[in-house]
């Protein structure tokens, strides 16, 4: 298999949008930082959140626009599917561990002058609520803080970051394959199905819409680790287990996939 | 040298039969032509080749490889296809540098003369330029490639007579200096005539012939004369098409041994290449007057 020179295309590339996607991502956290800064100087008080599903956005966004444009440039060139999965999946692992490290040194590097952090401090802050305030204290002693912290914090990163790195490029290969009523068809069913769901049971049986809510959010927290107070090798389980999943979807759909025209 | 066997190849697209049967070898270090009319199904066959597309039934293998989502074939085989697969965001020279990582016998300078050669400008993005231009860029990278095989699938698409003759040139001084397998696709038969040594002939997705074409070449002929003394000549014989004007005829041969005197008053002339497969193409399709 002509694995290095698929390798090589895919480390170019994700090089350059990595490069990109970090740099804005910081020089926003940091201008936000000063600002922060400089009104806190004043006696005021600035915060902003939600920064941290951006990462999470990027790769799946990654993920999905490594399909056409790649896939097109490797049939040019005699490189063959299976060559490009195996390629493409390896990549993914080590993006995934890259974003994991950044992600975790920018909850070491951030936290302490902004209100910035990462996705896996915002969902298991609790796990490192060791003084039971209510704030996550990662950044203290040997016990559920430093090494620890370090360590789970990469881990989870890791596995979300694969997970979404390969949904995106699922998605992508979904995108590709489908004519444009296959498109509107997934998107409305996308968007229509889970509120037309809910509407018509909400009308039918207020009750068992409720229960039947409460019960999908309840089987969501779970399967993340909530409310063991934040189990996090569950969630981790739950990401590497959707990526195997999608990765084997994706394999299935690549390996037939001709070039389609160009709209 | 590399040698490619297709064998019994056939590709359904819903109820057509893009490709039936289909069974040639092209020997190594040949030109090919590949003809046919619209929809016999040379695009078909060229990217089933190039392990684009994959085939219902049958075989196509390189010195006894098959090429199917087979690296180590597919780096001996490149493909110019009449679709544009590169990005159009990138300039023309970062496109010969990108395919010059796939494929390590890319000659990059040869590439930069031969876009000088072409008018090519190699800072253009690959978007931005007409579609001749996208063309001269696909046959500059195959003219590059130095593979083994190289298939080339409507080159001249949108190329004006100059390129056209260009391109032509080209193909034969890469030919004598690094011979390849080349098979050519082309609707312009007639000017690819002088560059080819086989002829393969494609109709309604069946191989309608896979023959040498100075041998197909000396086998077609016209005889022209009175109706029935055309009509007497002509029996026995085969006749691929016939054409009539008041009292005189043409009749179409394609003769394994052509008679070398004709009896009085009929007249021989030899039948262009493009005649021989319009004629066995019409012939195919039950079109013969």
């Amino acid at each position: 298999m002509n694995f290095t020179l698929a390798n090589r295309y895919y480390i170019r590339r994700c090089f350059k949008a990595f490069l990109l996607f970090y740099s804005a991502y910081y020089l926003i956290g940091l201008v936000f930082g000063i600002i922060g800064l400089i009104v806190k100087q004043f006696g005021g008080n600035f915060a902003i959140g939600g920064g941290f599903y951006i990462p999470l956005l990027f790769a799946f966004l990654f993920g999905f626009h490594a399909v056409r444009s790649p896939f097109e440039l490797f049939q040019a060139n005699g490189i063959s599917r299976k060559t490009q999965f195996c390629s493409y999946a390896w990549i993914t692992l080590l993006m995934a561990a890259a974003m994991g490290l950044l992600a975790t040194a920018s909850d070491y590097l951030l936290s302490p002058w902004t209100s910035c952090q990462s996705a896996f401090n915002t969902f298991f802050w609790m796990r490192y609520d060791t003084a039971g305030d209510g704030i996550s204290h990662f950044m203290q002693g040997p016990q559920l803080g430093g090494a620890v912290y370090f360590f789970e914090s990469v881990l989870w990163n890791f596995s979300a970051f694969a997970a979404l790195l390969m949904l995106g490029f699922l998605a992508g290969l979904l995108a590709y394959r489908l004519g444009t009523r296959g498109k509107l068809i997934a998107l409305a069913a996308i968007a229509l199905v889970p509120v037309s769901w809910q509407l018509i049971l909400h009308e039918l049986d207020y009750e068992k819409e409720q229960r039947a809510r409460a019960a999908f959010m309840n089987t969501v927290a779970a399967l993340w680790g909530y409310p063991d107070g934040g189990e996090m090798y569950r969630a981790v389980l739950l990401c590497l287990m959707l990526f195997l999943v999608a990765a084997i979807i994706s394999f299935l759909l690549l390996r037939r996939m001709i070039v389609t025209k160009r709209a | 040298m590399s040698r490619m066997d297709i064998r019994g190849v056939s590709m359904r697209y819903g109820k057509n039969n893009a490709l039936q049967d289909v069974t040639f070898s092209l020997e190594g270090n040949q030109i090919y032509g590949l003809f046919g009319p619209n929809g016999a199904g040379k695009t078909t066959l060229l990217r089933i080749m190039s392990n684009q597309l994959f085939p219902e039934t049958g075989q196509v293998l390189l010195d006894g490889e098959s090429v199917v989502e087979n690296d180590r074939a597919l780096r001996r085989i490149f493909f110019v296809g009449a679709r544009n697969l590169y990005p159009d965001g990138r300039s023309v020279g970062k496109q010969f540098a990108q395919i010059k990582m796939f494929y390590p016998t890319f000659d990059l300078e040869e590439a930069g003369r031969l876009s000088d050669a072409f008018g090519l400008d190699t800072k253009a993005r690959l978007g931005s330029l007409s579609t001749g231009y996208q063309s001269i860029f696909r046959i500059v990278a195959a003219l590059c490639s130095n593979t083994p095989v190289v298939l080339y699938d409507e080159p001249v698409l949108g190329l004006d007579v100059n390129h056209r003759e260009r391109f032509y040139g080209e193909l034969l001084a890469h030919y004598v200096k690094r011979p390849q397998t080349i098979l050519l696709s082309t609707h312009l038969i007639e000017e690819a005539a002088g560059l080819l040594e086989n002829v393969i002939l494609l109709c309604k997705g069946k191989l309608v012939l896979c023959k040498k074409a100075q041998d197909l070449m000396e086998r077609g002929y016209t005889v022209t004369g009175p109706q029935g003394l055309v009509s007497r000549y002509a029996q026995g014989k085969q006749i691929i098409g016939s054409e009539q004007l008041g009292g005189m005829k043409a009749v179409h041969f394609l003769e394994e041994s052509p008679e070398s005197q004709l009896p009085p008053g009929l007249e021989r002339s030899r039948l262009t290449l493009q005649s021989i497969c319009l004629y066995l193409t019409k012939e195919e399709r039950g079109e013969k007057e």
